[in-house]
């Protein structure tokens, strides 16, 4: 017996030990995972009973340089369903698909998602809103979202781009700039149970969003509005594929003004076609043709191999390895000076020209003044446009390539090179944005000017800009010519290989003695008559650039006025309808008017400027026979900013453009409609309210 | 009567007055409603109600010699094996398990009884006839006593019970004289098969036949991730709430597993999770404390017992509680599968603290006659 209880005793020794051991395991899993992954495990809870929502930041404004808002955010309600508190899914469905315009199967699957809330949709119109809160719907709700708006529809759409539905930058200055506009999300933290309900006495933690900064342009509305409104004028009177007008403060690098066409609306950007979105100036590469002889006229003159006064002799060809290169004019212009050779723009000219200079050293030059390499005007997918390799350069290259042939450049590329000539050798970096400021309008960043390198001296520059002013006084940018200003430019064409488009242009500055604007324009894929750089961007550089002087009131300061009598007399335009084409033709003829005629015929039944609008002598009148009014589509024109104009300026300024005007009251323009921007049909009224 | 309760020792009936009161908080604190009082929370009076019914059923059993049990062993034995049949008859099916006979307005689980009266029977047969443990003949008799109550358990689909069912078998023929080394070989044998046979499933694909249900939370023990928002959500969740307990707890009626619903089945399978995330680290160890000073206590009884009757009663009651402490508290910290076992004293439950009570009074009863009286 005595054994068995020591036996006994025994194993309840071990049992007791046992079921201390298995606890003891117990507790050891309790300090691990209670002490030592405390916190880790208390992270857990926490976030699984927490739901954080984002809370958008208010995007920043784009102004121009003037403090004009270009882009702004306003807040738009966006449909939520919350699934579990919709009665009927089926009847909320049609309703809400009736009125925002979505197909009701869409709706149902929407409001009936197996989540808390779901979008039905983002963004709405505020009308369509309201009808849906009119309904007073059972588990649909709003919140606001903000959306991006531009006050000034197409104007200046290729520099600023345009941000998508989640208020992200997707093209232009919303892109480049996106880190700066986008701002920080704030964050409202509740607290819920395991079923997803808010805890009424729970966490709920706000953190207001960081909105975000202010980006201020370089552009000028003012000058952007006359560049567009030149663009979409250049594109009436001219056949062609696009057209891009580029103004460059040279002093700064300031790019005031820039516009292509065809362009967008970045308010409904998803309706155009993306390849409308590219902004050409800084995108897209062309031949600059003549344009591109100031920089070997800059090159030759700082290397000293060419002096004004040097002769050079024209044949009307000249031979290069046995491939001849004629000159624009037949028979050649004879013996010249290097004075008269850039006047006259003459290619044989620059062939020798760019001899004298050589390879190596042309080469450094080109590469010195930017071609080649992005300028880095921060927009995005700027072009380099296309550059020989120094190898690649033969005497035939080496030629061409001296008047502008054989080597592509992004307009905003040629217009930064040949500031540098206006800005007496020294290339700057083009800016587009001029300073960024937070919401109170502090400071966050200023862009300085950015000096690139000295590409030529300062009398060379100036030389230069004497050869330029010849070119417009007397060579073929006489049509680029204003009365009482010094201009210096150039012309160019280029032709299209294998095809009948040719890119015309136009680049100068003014006042050429101390340039203020540099001013580049190019029609591309011209393929009316006349598609020389002469006759189709001096013309448009002029109005532009007479516009710019006067907004700007850089006062005129050339001596002479013996232009007086050259400055164009102000017509009407008479009634030609119902006339026949001869009898119109004699009536403008002798009125001094061009023509242009839309359609075939005998009888005009409309016309551009309309009857009595008054215009420059020498101005075109578009005649439509019958059967070609749908023509009249492509003449229609943008409405241009009366507000605070006197009366008989509008008339005039409408008139140019081919509209008519009705008011009431009197004294200055308050308001008008319709509104500035809108594109309307040439020869409507826009009526405006003076006060 | 009153010279037997001079015998007593008193630190188990308070042991069990604590850890019942114990159990009363947290499930106040686990079932407690938003903005209503104590008073009139249902779980809290029913459950105060069984532990009346408990402690007077204890006290009634406790002035009859628990040795008068083994005269009716062969009644008891039999009135088990009904009661089990009864619940396949007529028993409601509640999550998954057809464990419960309804009474009236009380209902009522006969797999918890069961395992008493299993400790009881098991008890006569083993202190009656000396088995040899070491012959595979030894081991015949006291097995097909067990299998025919086991089986109707699992057929109830209550592999909890069943295992306890085991431990209680394997703790009593310890004390009866099996061989220890034999015993804790073949457990190892077990346990070490079945993870390996995890393992070979979840990695290898080796078929394991259990239902669905089951076998997932055999799964989920090696990862809960296997199944986060079906078998493994309870174990998550569960060890979130343990965990984020931290030492000190985060106070009564504060853990946010608790009140805001994440945790599952928690005023019952689950109770030991609230404890855990609301009285911490500390809670734990003081509710672990109790255990062990009362099976400790027990022990002692049984080593004190008069006759080798008491001694395996004591085995049994007290293997069959620390199975249930294990296998519960295992499960929420993620080292146990997940079985419907409550935990004893604390979970909410009539007839489990019912049971537990009369097993505690088993205890009480050897304990008070463990000296031969002197008259």
């Amino acid at each position: 017996m005595d054994e068995l209880r020591l036996h006994i005793r025994k194993r309840i020794t071990f049992l007791t030990v046992s079921v201390f051991c298995i606890l003891a395991l117990l507790m050891l899993r309790f300090a691990w995972i209670q002490v030592i992954s405390n916190s880790e495990y208390q992270s857990k809870a926490l976030s699984q009973r927490l739901r954080e929502l984002k809370v958008e930041p208010k995007r920043g404004i784009i102004y121009d340089r003037n403090g004009v808002a270009l882009a702004l955010s306003a807040s738009a309600d966006t449909v939520v369903a919350i699934p579990k508190e919709i009665q009927n899914p089926e009847k909320t469905a049609s309703k809400l698909a009736d009125i925002l315009g979505m197909s009701e199967e869409e709706v149902y699957k929407r409001i009936t998602r197996r989540a808390a809330a779901s979008y039905v949709a983002r963004k709405v119109d505020e009308d369509k809103a309201e009808k849906i809160r009119e309904l007073d719907l059972k588990g649909i709700t709003f919140t606001e979202e903000s959306r991006r708006f531009y006050p000034r529809g197409e104007l200046a759409s290729h520099i600023l781009g345009f941000s998508g539905v989640d208020s992200q930058g997707l093209q232009g200055i919303e892109l480049s700039y996106d880190r700066y506009l986008r701002g920080n999300p704030g964050r409202i933290s509740i607290e819920s149970d395991a079923i997803g309900r808010q805890i009424p006495q729970g966490i709920s933690d706000y953190s207001a969003p960081d909105d975000g900064n202010d980006i201020y342009l370089t552009i000028d509305n003012v000058l952007q509005y006359i560049v567009e409104r030149e663009l979409d004028k250049a594109l009436v009177e001219h056949q062609a594929q696009g057209a891009t007008i580029v103004m460059m403060d040279p002093k700064t690098g300031d790019i005031l003004a820039m516009g292509n066409r065809p362009t967008y609306d970045p308010n409904n950007f998803a309706k155009f076609a993306p390849r409308l979105w590219r902004d050409r100036a800084v995108s897209d590469t062309y031949e600059p043709g003549s344009t591109f002889k100031i920089i070997t006229t800059a090159t030759a003159l700082e290397e000293g191999v060419v002096n004004v006064n040097d002769k050079f002799f024209d044949p009307g060809y000249i031979e290069v390895s046995g491939q001849r290169i004629n000159c624009w004019k037949a028979g050649g212009h004879g013996m010249q000076t290097f004075a008269e050779v850039v006047q006259n723009s003459c290619n044989p000219g620059f062939v020798q020209v760019g001899q004298r200079i050589g390879r190596d050293d042309f080469y450094k030059y080109i590469k010195a003044f930017g071609f080649g390499e992005r300028t880095n005007v921060n927009l995005p997918g700027e072009g380099r446009g296309l550059m020989y390799s120094l190898p690649q350069i033969g005497p035939v290259e080496l030629a061409t390539i001296s008047f502008g042939h054989g080597i592509t450049a992004t307009p905003i590329q040629l217009t930064s090179a040949v500031s540098a000539i206006a800005n007496d050798g020294q290339l700057l970096k083009p800016n587009l944005v001029k300073e960024v400021r937070d919401k109170e309008g502090e400071l966050v960043e200023e862009i300085q000017s950015e000096e690139i390198r000295r590409v030529v001296s300062k009398d060379t520059s100036k030389l230069v800009r004497e050869l330029l002013e010849g070119v417009v006084e007397e060579g073929s940018g006489m049509h680029a010519a204003i009365d009482g200003y010094r201009i210096g430019g150039k012309t160019g064409t280029a032709k299209h290989y294998g095809r009948s488009l040719y890119d015309a242009s136009f680049i100068g500055m003014v006042p050429a003695d101390d340039p203020q604007l540099v001013t580049l324009v190019v029609l591309y894929g011209v393929s009316s008559y006349p598609y020389y750089g002469s006759q189709v961007a001096a013309p448009i550089f002029h109005n532009v650039v007479k516009d710019a002087l006067r907004y700007l009131e850089i006062p005129p300061n050339k001596a002479d006025t013996d232009n007086e009598e050259d400055r164009p007399t102000r017509v009407e335009v008479p009634n030609l309808t119902n006339l026949d084409f001869e009898e119109a033709e004699k009536v403008l003829i002798r009125n001094g008017f061009r023509i242009r005629l839309e359609g075939e015929g005998a009888v005009i039944s409309d016309q551009i400027p309309y009857p009595g609008a008054i215009v420059d002598e020498g101005s075109t009148v578009i005649l439509f026979f019958e059967g070609a009014e749908d023509k009249k589509a492509r003449y229609r024109v943008t409405v241009p900013d009366l507000s605070g104009m006197e009366i008989e300026d509008a008339a005039q300024l409408l008139g140019q453009l081919g509209l008519r005007l009705r008011w009431e009251g009197s004294g200055t323009i308050r308001s008008q409609s319709p509104v500035a921007g809108r594109t309307v049909d040439s020869g409507d009224y826009i009526r405006v309210n003076l006060k | 009567m009153i010279k037997l309760l001079k015998n007593m020792d008193y630190s188990i009936p308070i042991l069990i007055i604590v850890l019942v009161i114990y159990g009363l908080i947290v499930i106040s604190s686990a079932t407690s409603l938003e903005g209503s009082s104590l008073l009139n929370n249902p779980f809290l009076i029913r459950q105060v109600a069984a532990a009346f019914i408990g402690v007077f059923l204890v006290i009634f059993t406790l002035l009859f010699n628990y040795k008068i049990l083994r005269d009716y062993s062969g009644i008891i034995y039999v009135f088990n094996i009904l009661l089990l049949l009864s619940v396949l008859l007529i028993g409601e099916t509640i999550k998954g398990g057809q464990r419960w006979i309804m009474l009236g307005p009380v209902s009522f689980q006969p797999s918890e009884l069961s395992k008493v009266l299993i400790i009881i029977t098991l008890a006569h047969l083993l202190a009656d006839d000396k088995f040899d443990f070491k012959t595979f003949k030894g081991w015949i008799i006291p097995s097909i006593h067990l299998s025919i109550p086991f089986l109707l358990i699992l057929r109830q689909n209550d592999l909890g019970t069943a295992l306890v069912l085991i431990s209680i078998f394997v703790g009593m023929i310890y004390v009866a004289g099996a061989s220890g080394k034999f015993l804790l070989g073949s457990g190892c044998v077990v346990a070490g098969g079945s993870f390996a046979w995890l393992y070979a499933h979840i990695h290898l694909g080796i078929p394991i036949p259990l239902q669905g249900f089951r076998l997932n939370r055999l799964l989920v023990l090696i990862d809960p991730q296997i199944d986060p928002l079906g078998s493994g959500y309870n174990v998550i969740q569960s060890m979130i709430a343990i965990g984020s307990g931290g030492f000190w707890g985060r106070g009564l009626f504060r853990g946010t597993q608790n009140r805001l619903r994440f945790l599952p089945e928690r005023h019952t399978d689950f109770i030991f999770s609230v404890l855990g995330e609301e009285l911490g680290f500390v809670g734990a160890i003081i509710l672990l404390a109790l255990y062990f000073i009362l099976i400790w206590k027990a022990i002692i009884v049984a080593n004190e017992s008069q006759d080798d009757f008491g001694r395996l009663l004591v085995a049994g009651v007290v293997s069959m509680l620390a199975f249930h402490i294990f296998e519960n508290i295992g499960m929420t910290i993620g080292i146990m599968p997940v079985t419907g076992l409550p935990l004893p004293f604390i979970s909410y439950g009539g007839s489990s603290l019912i049971t537990n009570l009369l097993a505690v009074g088993l205890i009480i009863n050897v304990n008070i006659r463990r000296k031969k009286l002197l008259f």
